[in-house]
């Protein structure tokens, strides 16, 4: 047996389990596994905030599929990593934090960087360890990494005070896992009669039906059941329409495709909504976002519900038939099921759409005067194309670029939905172009979001990531803007932003390329520069027409007939809904 | 004794400015969970999440010192009683959730079974349990121990099924009187 100590341990760990990059900042409590990475093959990313490390982790785990590694110290170290822990948690994102601690004679007696982390953030993780066996460690990493990827995955967080890193343990090459409230999602599932009766009542029911309607949710690019899902609606002949953060898993440029839904969705898929008689969600939790009003949601329809989470199913809309399951396994078993049945016909459905869909198209707006956001974005996507990985901050633009920025395929969409975090779109892609090295990259941020975490132009300069942050300057916080402008008679406050700096000059100092647009003529080639451009990352700075909202829009608590979709002339009532 | 104290009963209104549609109602969730820190914290946050109280908890070991078993007895609205169960189940520590004694305080309905089984059956054996709503008291190596307080003639058939992978044991026969088939209990119970 080999002795070692726990920090060699660590990270002898995170090798066996293939880990190539690992986000993070270092700190006293932290110190004994920097020392140990020091001669490993892992290569370290400096963040300048720990918020910005998760966050890379988290775009690196959402554009690959691979867990995302956070390393940081104790204390404010570690307390910095709770709002990408929330983001990871609300997006089910596989992401695993160890952080430092100080050492265990010292917790609870308030020493220096001491902070209760397992405490603090036992309500953003799917789970956490605090380790007080050095014989544990091994153990816990290895349960951890089944944990956040298995499932519903999700952020898990290790605490590991310094003297476990500085102690001598037995390498273990393997451990058994010890997990007993958590069987059924490992090792091979098997559908019980009980799921299959309901898979094939829900094929019946489809096959059944005249206005039938896909909803895709973010479950369903986890379990890569994209194949399956382009499979079911090209066979049924269903329209697709999917949420914010399963954009791509379908091909939004196909003709069964009605692009997102929901507050800022297409007003044609969110009329499916009020029409369909029967919708399919595969992996999509009903969020606030696109059911504003869950006595209306789709009032005609019935609804079935595949969702790997049990406490999804009837959490916010009481499903017809649900399956708890992976979506991808239940989809498969449905095709097969719906083998031996007639297909529905959706021919007048279709039309029926297609007809709304000409009415109410998204279109490009141009002004005679300034850029408009969605031509910057459309302008983006006609040279970029269905291939390049997007990622988006939080805000108005984010909602334009969800409009305008059709995606092709399954993890090339990457944005903070859920938690709706600002500051994510930076690090995110920085995470993204690292797991994805020959891929094109481009980050759509706001002006506000950006400042968030404007620091990590430097790790992006540092590792000399070809990534293209797009900056939408409109000098404001626009969504809330937006929200005075339409609910609160136009009374701004606390939304200026007027300061800004001069973003160009900004990377120039980080030893960035940038360039910066405030009309029209120049967009087809700054883009095409900005995608040229591989030596490193590249900022675009382009100033937008403050003025400009995002339509269409349901208010916050109402059902989807009650969508909005242009600039009204009278003033419009507070919506009911939160946010 | 502590059991026996914990029935569950609809409270009269104790605060008659809240709604007339959340009913506040006292009940006994029942938990098998992993022997971890923290499990009880995790616990704990589900239901204050939800606005319910605890008002009375009580943890004690199963036979296998890696358990335990808690009784968390609390007021709140029960439309959410589904959820709150799920959500705790959740809990990557917590093994089994169920309410005690939700419909009846009657023992007349009550069926308690004992699987023996080979450990790989013990995942399939405890998903039929909990889909036919039956909720685990106590295990060891080899036997699963469940029970359901308002049994159905019905159970027979799903015990049948249980056959299938253990052995089964009915240890206590719910009463349903003359639409009872005492028969048919006998003769899967092997």
């Amino acid at each position: 047996m080999t002795t070692i100590t726990g920090a060699k341990a660590i990270i002898r760990t995170l090798e066996q389990l293939g880990v190539r990059h690992v986000f993070g900042h270092p700190g006293g409590a932290a110190i004994n596994i920097f020392d140990a990475l020091y001669d490993s093959s892992i290569q370290f990313v400096l963040a300048r905030h720990e918020q910005g490390a998760v966050h890379m982790a988290d775009g690196y785990a959402r554009s690959s599929g691979r867990v995302g590694v956070v390393l940081v110290t104790s204390g404010p170290g570690a307390l910095n990593t709770v709002t990408g822990l929330a983001t990871a948690h609300m997006d089910s994102v596989p992401v695993v934090v160890l952080c430092g601690q100080t050492l265990r004679k010292n917790l609870g007696k308030d020493a220096f960087q001491e902070a209760d982390v397992f405490g603090v953030t036992l309500p953003v993780v799917k789970h956490s360890y605090l380790v007080t066996d050095p014989d544990h460690l091994i153990q816990s990493m290895h349960e951890a990494f089944v944990i956040s990827q298995s499932g519903r995955p999700g952020p898990v967080l290790l605490d590991i005070p310094k003297d476990i890193t500085s102690a001598s343990i037995e390498w273990q090459p393997s451990v058994e896992l010890d997990l007993p409230g958590y069987r059924e999602h490992l090792g091979e599932s098997e559908f019980s009669p009980l799921m299959r009766r309901s898979i094939k009542r829900m094929g019946r029911t489809l096959a059944a039906s005249k206005r039938p309607l896909l909803l895709v949710g973010h479950g369903a690019v986890i379990s890569q059941a994209g194949k399956q899902i382009c499979q079911l609606a090209k066979r049924l002949q269903i329209p697709v329409t999917t949420t914010l953060l399963a954009k791509g898993v379908f091909p939004e440029g196909d003709d069964l495709s009605l692009g997102m839904l929901g507050m800022h969705g297409t007003a044609y898929a969110n009329y499916a909504l009020t029409r369909c008689d029967v919708i399919l969600s595969v992996g999509s939790r009903f969020d606030d976002r696109i059911n504003g009003d869950p006595d209306r949601f789709c009032p005609q329809a019935k609804i079935l519900h595949i969702d790997i989470d049990q406490s999804e199913i009837n959490k916010i809309v009481r499903a017809d038939i649900a399956v708890n399951g992976d979506a991808r396994a239940v989809l498969q078993q449905l095709l097969m099921d719906l083998e031996a049945m007639w297909l529905p016909e959706t021919g007048s459905w279709r039309r029926e759409l297609l007809g709304y869909k000409r009415l109410y198209p998204l279109r490009v707006r141009h002004f005679e005067e300034g850029l408009s956001a969605s031509e910057l974005v459309a302008a983006f996507q006609n040279q970029a194309g269905y291939d390049a990985i997007v990622t988006t901050d939080v805000g108005q633009h984010q909602m334009w670029a969800a409009q305008f920025y059709q995606s092709g395929h399954s993890r090339h969409w990457v944005s903070s939905g859920g938690a709706g975090t600002m500051g994510f779109g930076l690090p995110s892609a920085i995470g993204a172009q690292l797991a994805n090295p020959q891929s094109t990259v481009i980050a759509f941020v706001g002006d506000g979001g950006f400042q968030m975490t404007q620091a990590e132009l430097a790790t992006a300069v540092w590792h000399r990531l070809p990534i293209k942050i797009v900056i939408f300057d409109n000098q404001c916080l626009g969504m809330v803007r937006q929200w005075q402008d339409l609910f609160y008679e136009g009374r701004f406050s606390g939304v200026d932003l007027e300061c800004n700096p001069d973003f160009a000059s900004l990377a120039r100092s980080y030893g960035m390329e940038s360039l910066a647009i405030d009309d029209s003529t120049q967009l087809d080639k700054a883009v095409r520069y900005c995608l040229d451009y591989h030596q490193g990352p590249i900022l675009l700075h382009a100033r937008i027409v403050k003025e400009e909202n995002v339509y269409p829009m349901i208010p916050a608590g109402q059902s989807a007939d009650k969508i909005i979709l242009g600039p009204q002339d009278q003033p419009l009532e507070q919506p009911t809904g939160s946010t | 004794m502590f059991k026996d104290s914990m029935r569950t009963r609809t409270l009269i209104e104790r605060n008659p400015s809240q709604p007339a549609t959340s009913s506040r109602q006292e009940t006994i969730f029942s938990l098998v969970v992993a022997n971890r820190p923290g499990v009880l914290g995790r616990i704990a946050l589900v239901f204050s999440r939800r606005g319910y109280n605890i008002e009375a908890l009580s943890v004690s070991h199963t036979l296998d010192k890696r358990f335990s078993r808690m009784l968390i007895q609390c007021e709140g609205d029960p439309s959410r009683y589904e959820e709150i169960m799920k959500q705790a189940r959740k809990i990557i520590d917590v093994v089994h959730v169920a309410i005690e004694n939700r419909h009846d305080d009657s023992d007349q309905f009550k069926m308690k079974i004992a699987v023996t089984c080979h450990s790989e059956k013990k995942a399939i054996v405890l998903q039929c349990l909990q889909q036919s709503s039956f909720h685990l008291t106590d295990f060891n190596a080899d036997t699963i121990f469940a029970e359901k307080s308002n049994s159905l003639p019905s159970d027979q058939a799903f015990i049948a099924i249980l056959n299938h992978y253990g052995r089964v044991e009915v240890l206590e026969k719910p009463d349903h009187g003359q639409v009872s088939d005492a028969g048919a209990y006998a003769q899967v119970s092997l």
